[in-house]
């Protein structure tokens, strides 16, 4: 990039003072959909959510525009898409972590014998595996495909919201789903919707801890 | 269920149309339809406000205590300096005048006559200027050091 469209480029960017003038700026619609993403990113996220809640999600994706790791420029995206797109961003890298990084097995694990001795066979028996106990309660915890089904289960009365979740699950996206079920976009905009309020209903703390 | 898809496959491209859903959904119809359902839009709204202005004093905190530490560091790093002076009142009263002269500082009042000054002031003089050097010194580094 040369050095008058870096120049054209910084002076695009919004300031942090510009930031906060935006933040106070945004409707009551505009922050209940900013939340409503923020949640079900983290929904979403389960096990790879490196926060707790979506307020967590929200502080880490304006923190990351203030210290500038990303660039908010107001002529090109409105400020709603700009922070959906951090969040989005963010979870994206959290699973990408998460799942270059699974916890794994250490030496100190492993059971130490002394050369010559008799094996107890209880110990010989035992799980070496850090957090046997952690996974034996684990075992106790529904599993993914409970979540599945109870998600499925919410629309059984539901056809239309019934048909989209089935076209989501076998890898459909929206416009196609649109023209097989010939919906309008409004129409499949209030279906998206009324999932999103029953997954909202069903698990008002969050996602439920699964397998 | 494709029988060829996992549980979590499922999910992730479940939850990933949701979210492409309300991220193009109109705000308004959002609110609206959580309304109708009963739920306080405009507590949620605040609490979302308070939420993302709680990211932005995290963020000037962070920057107040990298200032703080660095502050305190330059600090250390004087306090541990030792100012070795010349040895006699005529040598300090030398180099004195010759920094005056060539240095752009303007004085205070005070300074200005250096004939007038005790041989104390002129030690304390020069013990302060060596300190500002060293500060500057520190800080120029530490400014090279966060670029």
């Amino acid at each position: 990039m040369n050095e008058s469209v870096a120049k054209k480029s910084k002076e695009m960017t919004a300031t942090p003072e510009e930031i906060l003038q935006a933040i106070e700026a945004l409707t009551v619609a505009e922050l209940k959909k900013l939340n409503e993403y923020a949640r079900i990113a983290v929904f979403a996220l389960g096990r790879y959510a490196g926060v707790t809640d979506a307020d967590d999600l929200l502080q880490v994706a304006i923190q990351r525009v203030l210290e500038e790791k990303r660039h908010w420029k107001p002529a090109k995206v409105d400020f709603v898409g700009f922070l959906i797109g951090s969040m989005k961003s963010i979870a994206s890298s959290w699973k990408a972590r998460t799942k270059r990084n699974p916890p794994a097995i250490r030496e100190s694990d492993l059971l130490e014998v002394e050369e010559g001795a008799a094996l107890n066979p209880f110990e010989v028996a035992a799980d070496p595996r850090p957090g046997a106990l952690k996974e034996l309660l684990d075992s106790d915890l529904p599993t993914q495909e409970w979540l599945v089904q109870e998600i499925e289960a919410l629309f059984a009365d539901d056809p239309i919201c019934s048909l989209i979740l089935g076209a989501w699950s076998d890898g459909e996206n929206g416009p196609t789903i649109m023209t097989t079920l010939e919906l309008t976009r409004t129409q499949y905009d209030t279906a998206v919707r009324r999932i999103v309020r029953k997954i909202h209903r069903r698990w008002p703390e969050g996602r439920p801890n699964v397998t | 269920m494709s029988p060829k898809s996992s549980p979590q496959e499922i999910q992730d491209r479940i939850f990933e149309q949701l979210l492409d859903g309300i991220e193009s959904s109109l705000p308004e119809a959002l609110a609206a339809d959580s309304r109708a359902d009963g739920e306080d839009v405009e507590g949620v709204a605040e609490k979302t406000k308070l939420a993302l202005l709680s990211g932005v004093r995290k963020f000037t905190q962070k920057k107040l205590d990298e200032a703080r530490r660095n502050h305190k560091a330059r600090t250390r790093l004087l306090s541990r300096k030792v100012i070795e002076l010349p040895p006699s009142p005529l040598e300090r009263r030398t180099m004195l005048v010759s920094w005056a002269q060539n240095s752009n500082v303007q004085l205070t009042a005070r300074f200005r006559d250096l004939s007038s000054l005790t041989d104390d002031d002129v030690t304390s003089a020069l013990e302060e200027l060596m300190q500002l050097e060293e500060l500057e010194k520190a800080e120029s580094k530490t400014d090279d050091n966060s670029r």
